[in-house]
């Protein structure tokens, strides 16, 4: 057994921890420290640098601006930019870089990776994701949005929801059904389009914890080109299915450390409202340290299988059921330990998707509010968790279908 | 970066795995467990001749096999997922560690020897391995020569075929580890909750002994029998986990009721899909703790083995109840091995140290480990990096 990366790998940590010590000021605490004005300015300069020295898109191969990077320097990278307290890109760039981005680089045509790689790069394109329908959340294969075609062009109506980050996105990649009497996964295609015309509606969604990054979008009679279907018409299902396997920054290796300092606050929240020599409080403290070593060394084993070119599977289930469900556990540790105290809204909102940042002072209350709130979403985002044990069940178990 | 079993490692498993199928498979494990010696001698000596398996960890020149605390963690998860009846699991995971923890001398060097031939079998006092460490009442009195024991030892971990026992003691005030020859000894069978792992108390009364250890020396073995101890609680726990799953999956695949196959239905599908993966991250938590114990202090988290002992024996107790419950009555029986495997598991949630206190000892360590104070103490914390710098 061996803990550590490659010297390739090693050496290549070093000059990532270079360039985040050179392009950060010395008293940086981490993005969780930065609200409002500040942080906006500091993730478009942020997005910038990364844009410059080549590394917003680590799995893209160089030919199309990607770092080419091998598995074991992208988890590093990753890695140190966790340690550091910086985002790898914006939330935004989870579906243009990872999603999209990777999809066309295996699936697309000549014109479209021309047309849309180096685009997603400089930002020109910014994507998000038009799956789940009104009728189709679990159940994808529901799907309604239909595309008809016009010439060169599909028109298309119907609508999205739970669209992360829409309102900052200017174009979607949207999962319709062209073939008129298809049902299920059948006759469904993926096809790329601008956000800005007549035909579409992008409408927020205020969501429990009062931010808005969930969208509904309407497309009545919107249009898209023919040249900008990627694979082939009724190929949707398996690309959709194939995109959603592209992860970002191999967060079964590096969302462990952000809950590991999500615990470092809660440990010293727990000080702070004075209950940290509760001997129930410590005995949940202890239960949350297991679980999220549980969760950074099963991360380990599956670097150890990239790294030896397997690539993932089901077992991806088990790493979003146990981290979704660990984020309920620990933000509710937090709220306990707050009693009153987290009742009255003080400090800032946290801006991320999956925990606070590290840099997040431990004394906004907001924060660990938006935290509980949102934890609760993420056992329903991205497969609820429910759907993941039925993965579990039936795909790893063998289990028969109900 | 190579975080799994190494190909010696899986080696050792199939060998282990395809010798117990064949010396004692799970079908014949009620019948061992409720016959009168309790456990079959012939899969002892099978054990010793076609695998060297008491003396895996004996070193080579007391005629063993010299193996490391990781390759001894592959046997006892196979012993553990086997549920095998005897002196097999409690020799490699208990006695031949606190042995190997004893300062060198004849005596020791007798016992390691004869449990690498096969013809010492065991027997450990349960307070050797105990955390808190308690000063018992009996006592060896007379000197270090021809010293005798007298009074009561409690639980020692063994059944008819032991024949050398080791016991915590007293001289004065210092503790004491001491041999004590299994003929020299009267002993009471105990009735215990766990009819797998049978168990006596001895009464001495002037009892012949050998001293093994005694004062800081003997403190010092404690400390690491206890820590050895802890992971094979948790190696056990790993296997029995797994194992007790697998029986209900499988089960649940055979098993029709509705028109349909059981395991169709979600409820119970959900039921092992969730103990799937309490198993898997508890293995991993093993397979962590497993490979700290062969880098140096410092080099891994310190409450490695208490996280393991912790995870793994929450995930057995929760397997041995989920996978009864898919059974339905039947589980509930003599007539199914499953419920060897809840006794196991809430007798060995409890052993060597209390879940509540074991927690605290993590908590504490989480805590004093903060005093960096910010959330970059991660960077500087090799215990979660791997070791990197």
């Amino acid at each position: 057994m061996d803990t550590k990366f490659s010297p390739e790998a090693e050496k290549y940590r070093l000059k990532v921890r270079d360039f985040v010590r050179s392009s950060l000021p010395a008293d940086w605490k981490g993005v969780g420290a930065l609200r409002g004005e500040e942080l906006a300015e500091f993730m478009v300069e942020w997005r910038k640098l990364l844009f410059e020295n080549g590394l917003l898109a680590p799995s893209w191969p160089k030919e199309y601006g990607g770092g080419g990077l091998t598995a074991e320097e992208r988890v590093v990278l990753t890695e140190e930019f966790a340690y550091a307290g910086v985002p790898t890109g914006t939330p935004n760039d989870e579906m243009s870089i990872d999603q999209i981005g990777n999809t066309i680089v295996e699936h697309g045509t000549e014109e479209q990776k021309q047309t849309f790689l180096p685009g997603i790069l400089s930002g020109e394109y910014v994507f998000c994701q038009g799956y789940s329908e009104p009728d189709a959340g679990s159940d994808l294969a529901n799907i309604r949005t239909r595309a008809v075609q016009a010439g060169d062009r599909w028109i298309i109506n119907g609508q999205k929801i739970w669209t992360s980050e829409g309102m900052h996105a200017n174009w979607i990649f949207a999962l319709v059904r062209t073939e008129e009497a298809s049902t299920r996964h059948r006759g469904l295609t993926m096809i790329l389009l601008p956000l800005d015309q007549p035909g579409v509606e992008v409408r927020p969604i205020t969501m429990i914890t009062g931010a808005s990054e969930f969208c509904e979008i309407f497309f009545d009679n919107a249009v898209a080109e023919r040249k900008h279907i990627v694979g082939e018409v009724g190929d949707g299902w398996s690309i959709a299915m194939n995109l959603l396997g592209y992860e970002r920054g191999e967060t079964s290796v590096t969302l462990p450390l952000r809950f590991g300092a999500e615990l470092v606050r809660i440990v010293e929240l727990a000080r702070m409202q004075g209950v940290l020599d509760s001997l129930a409080i410590r005995q949940r403290i202890a239960d949350l340290r297991i679980r999220v070593n549980a969760m950074r060394w099963l991360g380990w084993r599956r670097v150890t299988d990239w790294v030896a070119g397997g690539t993932p599977g089901y077992e991806s289930s088990i790493d979003k059921l146990v981290w979704s469900e660990y984020h309920v556990e620990s933000s509710r540790l937090a709220m306990d330990i707050l009693g009153t105290n987290g009742q009255i809204l003080t400090g800032a909102l946290g801006p991320s998707s999956y925990c606070d940042d590290i840099g997040t002072d431990s004394s906004w209350v907001a924060s660990w509010t938006t935290s509980y709130l949102a934890a609760l979403g993420s056992v329903t985002w991205g497969g609820t968790s429910d759907i993941q044990r039925n993965v579990i069940a039936e795909r790893i178990l063998g289990l028969p279908r109900e | 970066m190579h975080f799994e079993y190494s190909a010696e490692h899986r080696d050792l498993q199939s060998a282990i795995r395809t010798f117990l199928d064949r010396a004692a498979p799970l079908a014949t494990i009620p019948l061992i467990v409720q016959s009168d010696p309790g456990e079959d001698a012939s899969v002892w000596a099978a054990a010793v001749q076609q695998l060297g398996l008491p003396g895996l960890e004996v070193p080579e020149e007391l005629g063993g096999s010299g193996a490391d605390a990781a390759s001894v963690a592959i046997a006892m998860i196979e012993l553990g997922a086997a549920m095998i009846p005897g002196p097999l699991a409690p020799c490699i995971g208990l006695a031949v560690p606190l042995l190997n923890a004893l300062p060198e001398g004849e005596t020791r060097a007798t016992l390691l020897a004869g449990i690498a031939e096969g013809t010492v079998v065991p027997a450990v006092d349960l307070a050797l391995f105990t955390a808190p460490l308690l000063a018992p009442a009996h006592q060896v009195a007379g000197g270090s020569s021809g010293a005798g024991l007298t009074g009561a030892v409690a639980r020692v971990i063994g059944g008819a075929s032991a024949t050398d026992l080791i016991v915590l003691t007293r001289i004065g005030n210092e503790p004491a580890v001491v041999h004590v020859r299994r003929d020299y000894a009267t002993t009471t069978a105990l009735n215990t909750l766990d009819p797998a792992r049978r168990e006596f108390s001895l009464n001495c009364t002037d009892t012949p002994v050998s001293v093994l250890a005694r004062g800081n020396a003997a403190l010092d073995s404690l400390e690491v029998a206890h820590r050895r101890a802890l992971l094979f609680a948790a190696c056990e726990a790993v296997g029995g986990a797994e194992r007790s799953l697998e029986i209900a999956v499988q089960y649940a695949k055979d098993r029709r009721a509705f028109g349909k196959v059981i395991g169709s239905f979600q409820a119970l599908k959900h039921r092992m899909a969730a103990q799937y993966v309490e198993n898997e991250l508890a293995r991993t938590m093993l397979m962590y703790a497993s490979w700290s114990t062969t880098v140096p202090a410092g080099e891994s988290d310190p409450t490695a083995l208490e996280q393991a002992k912790v995870a793994a024996c929450e995930a057995y107790l929760e397997a041995a109840r989920v996978s009864i419950g898919i059974l339905g009555g039947i589980g509930h029986t003599w007539e199914h091995p499953l419920h060897l495997y809840l006794k196991r598991a809430t007798v060995v949630r409890e052993q060597f140290a209390r879940p509540a206190e074991l927690r605290a000892v993590i908590a504490a360590a989480e805590i004093t480990s903060h005093s960096a104070a910010t959330g970059l103490a991660l960077a500087t914390s090799a215990a979660t990096t791997g070791g990197h710098a």
